[in-house]
């Protein structure tokens, strides 16, 4: 009877146990993954506050002999304007994960990938040949349960060099999420 | 034989359902569409005062050779008082304008609708004065330094916003010099460079 109750006790013990390490260690791991969805970066405006600027170079001198009647100023400029590259707050998010981890996993554990198409350009509709260099980046990964599931909500930052662009008006292109655990 | 069809439908379906509420994701992954609207961005560069320090050469100048003139035979008198109507060509520095290019004066980055940005050149006040010497500029175009030009009004390929890609312009224009009296500094002239979206 007593060595009964000893393995009783013994069993209650490891019972929780390992209740006490499945919440201890609930870390990121795909299997738990449910669910996954993308939502499109709808068309947005660039946030450019100017639409155009003047850069004054200061005072220049040149020095023209009459009979050749040319000089060459050979402007210097200057990197102004607005700062690039240009960053684009997607707002909304992007991408949504629903899990079913034995206990909530914090956000910073999952590790996602972002993959833009045309060698990370979005390209012009107006002409292909100008294109948009774009760095996707996480901007917060929202979270909050929902029943037995965890939802995570990505919200993402583009981050825009237009350095070979020549076309104003809209720039598109694909974007491909991965997400996995660190 | 109805009942067992019957029978293997449900199974079927619990087992389908068994499989979906224990199917996993070994990773996360989807496609989503990005777009993005651009205004029209232009960038004009351009020097707030333009110095223009102008050299001669005054043996050139000194040098000029005019055609003989023709002088009436005159008799010989104590004093003899011949005109010899010495007729000037205008060549070099002279009465009318003098032809100056000042290149790389202008550049221009951005992104247009139409990939060109259009450059315009117009004066503002024609007239440098140093006292009462006047020099007056006329006849003001602009060029791409090595590409479209000159004209009053250009086009040019939008290069996009790298200062290495910007597209840079020169001016040419006339200086009138006829009321130019005094050497040294004139001031006054303004001018003005616009570029746009065409």
């Amino acid at each position: 009877m007593s060595l009964f109750r000893a393995l009783s006790r013994r069993a209650v013990c490891l019972l929780l146990l390992l209740t006490a390490a499945e919440v201890a260690h609930a870390q990121c791991d795909t299997d738990d993954f449910r669910q996954f969805r993308t939502r499109p970066v709808r068309p947005q405006d660039a946030p450019i506050s100017v639409d155009s600027a003047s850069v004054q170079e200061g005072s220049v001198s040149v020095t023209i002999p009459l009979s050749a009647g040319s000089g060459n100023v050979n402007l210097a400029l200057t990197d102004s304007g607005f700062t690039l590259p240009i960053r684009v707050p997607v707002g909304r998010w992007t991408w949504r994960l629903r899990a079913r981890f034995s206990a909530p996993v914090d956000p910073s554990e999952l590790l996602v990938n972002y993959i833009v198409s045309n060698g990370s350009n979005l390209v012009s509709n107006l002409d292909a040949s100008s294109r948009m260099q774009v760095t996707v980046t996480t901007n917060r990964i929202e979270f909050r349960e929902s029943g037995p599931n965890q939802i995570y909500e990505g919200w993402i930052d583009l981050w825009l060099d237009p350095t070979n662009a020549s076309r104003s008006g809209a720039y598109s292109g694909s974007l491909q999420i991965e997400v996995s655990c660190q | 034989m109805q009942s067992i069809s019957t029978r293997f439908s449900l199974v079927l379906v619990f087992v389908l359902s068994a499989l979906s509420s224990s199917s996993t994701l070994a990773q996360a992954l989807g496609q989503t569409d990005v777009s993005i609207n651009f205004p029209n961005i232009i960038i004009l560069h351009y020097p707030a005062n333009l110095e223009l320090d102008f050299t001669a050469n005054t043996t050139e100048a000194s040098a000029q050779l005019e055609a003989d003139p023709t002088i009436a035979a005159v008799g010989l008198t104590e004093v003899v008082d011949v005109d010899a109507a010495l007729t000037l060509t205008d060549t070099g520095p002279g009465a009318t304008g003098q032809g100056i290019t000042v290149q790389n004066v202008w550049a221009v980055r951005g992104i247009t609708t139409t990939g060109d940005i259009t450059v315009a050149a117009s004066i503002d006040n024609a007239d440098g004065t140093n006292g009462t010497s006047t020099i007056t500029m006329e006849n003001l175009v602009i060029q791409e330094n090595g590409g479209s030009g000159p004209a009053s009004s250009i086009d040019v390929t939008a290069p996009g916003f790298s200062l290495a890609n910007a597209v840079f312009g020169d001016i040419v224009f006339d200086l009138d010099l006829a009321a130019l009296t005094t050497a040294g500094l004139h001031t006054g002239i303004l001018y003005t460079i616009e570029a746009s979206a065409p």
